[in-house]
């Protein structure tokens, strides 16, 4: 479920700092920087985030017409990471254990030893399973300087508040009691009132 | 105190806006003047948890044709327990919206946008993110409303302890009395500019 279809499921954030008056010319670049580029089976790599297009995880051709519409910039924040079981992993490191153990007549390993076999078995797993993969939109309103994140996903969130700063130099403030208050009455005083109130008992007798 | 500290601090400002949404429909049937929106009819549907406050852990969710009214939710209220999360029916003119919304996060989910003008439309992106962006309006429209109450005078006036004898099972607070105490409330802010 996403911007275009289905229901909805949306974090916001607002956008701190200033954006470009030319977004389009000077973000796209960037963009282009943080496309999203799958994983290799070869690299010491377990995961890896980066921008797709807006719904369409396996479309990584970002272009100024696909990614900016009206007021919006879209993109999909596409997160690939290989997550295998424990027990399989530790099987599997058991058994290359076994095996170095016998080859080399000794009954111990050293720490180094097991962590190049750990590496060399995590190696043929990712030769063997594809990685796990989410994809979640994001819409960007310049006007009201606004992002919506379909998802609340604290992990995904922490992604696309490291992904967006990167590519745009902006930080993202989640919507939250305290933070839309500032928004929506700002103002010394207000800020001021909104630091001291406290959490008021609204039960039992007084 | 750092920002994330007073963000994490205030969160029960949210549990505290649901009961006002929550009180709000026992005293005005959920109508409120929400500003160059015009009227906005809020209704707390199926979908109920309660929590407490100081501890996230104690909590009670409830489903079904209105938890809202139900003995466990009264007892919950009276033991101390405030709405963390409710499913909400907002009716604007003919436009309505079903979503469920979170109190300590103010995070929306499960929403169900009114029917698309239109369905046909090869790029639906434009009039959802319409919709939803007016949706999110009118929720802050009413969580500023309740805000410029809650940091001014007539909080803790008039509002919490007519709340407070709501929690306790009686209704003190008219239609006419709630329009007054939110038309008259200033902000901190605005008092100290009409000084």
């Amino acid at each position: 479920m996403g911007a275009t279809s289905g229901s909805m499921s949306v974090a916001k954030f607002w956008v701190e700092g200033e954006v470009p008056k030319d977004p389009r010319r000077t973000f796209m670049s960037r963009i282009q920087l943080r496309r999203f580029r799958p994983l290799v089976p070869e690299e010491d790599v377990e995961e890896r985030y980066g921008w797709c297009a807006l719904g369409q995880p396996t479309d990584l051709e970002l272009t100024t017409g696909k990614t900016f519409q009206n007021e919006y910039l879209t993109l999909g924040l596409r997160w690939d990471r290989y997550k295998f079981p424990a027990s399989l992993v530790n099987a599997q490191l058991a058994e290359s254990m076994q095996r170095a153990m016998a080859r080399s007549d000794k009954e111990t390993l050293s720490r180094n030893q097991k962590a190049e076999l750990k590496q060399q078995v995590l190696r043929k797993l990712k030769q063997k399973y594809f990685p796990s993969m989410r994809m979640v939109d994001m819409v960007w309103n310049f006007d009201r300087r606004e992002v919506y994140f379909w998802s609340h996903s604290s992990a995904l969130r922490d992604r696309l508040f490291a992904c967006f700063e990167l590519s745009f130099g902006l930080e993202l403030v989640a919507n939250s009691p305290y933070a839309a208050g500032l928004k929506l009455l700002p103002g010394r005083q207000n800020q001021q009132a909104l630091q001291q109130v406290e959490l008021e008992a609204f039960h039992g007798s007084r | 105190m750092d920002l994330v500290d007073r963000i994490e601090t205030t969160r029960f400002l949210g549990n505290e806006f649901l009961l006002w949404l929550w009180f709000a429909g026992d005293v005005t049937g959920g109508k409120h003047e929400a500003g160059e929106h015009g009227v906005v009819e809020v209704s707390l549907e199926s979908q109920l948890k309660l929590t407490d406050p100081l501890s996230a852990r104690e909590s009670i969710s409830m489903r079904g044709d209105d938890p809202f009214g139900s003995a466990e939710a009264d007892q919950a209220l009276k033991s101390g327990k405030l709405p963390a999360k409710v499913l909400l029916r907002l009716k604007q003119g003919e436009t309505e919206w079903l979503a469920t919304l979170t109190g300590p996060s103010l995070a929306l989910s499960g929403i169900k946008l009114p029917a698309l003008l239109n369905e046909a439309a090869d790029d639906p992106l434009f009039e959802r993110m319409r919709l939803l962006e007016q949706l999110d309006e009118l929720i802050h429209e009413l969580y500023r409303q309740f805000l410029t109450v809650r940091l001014s005078s007539s909080w803790a006036a008039e509002l919490l302890p007519a709340l407070r004898q709501w929690v306790a099972g009686k209704v003190t607070l008219d239609h006419a009395g709630w329009m007054r105490i939110h038309q008259g409330a200033k902000s901190p802010r605005k008092r100290a500019a009409r000084r």
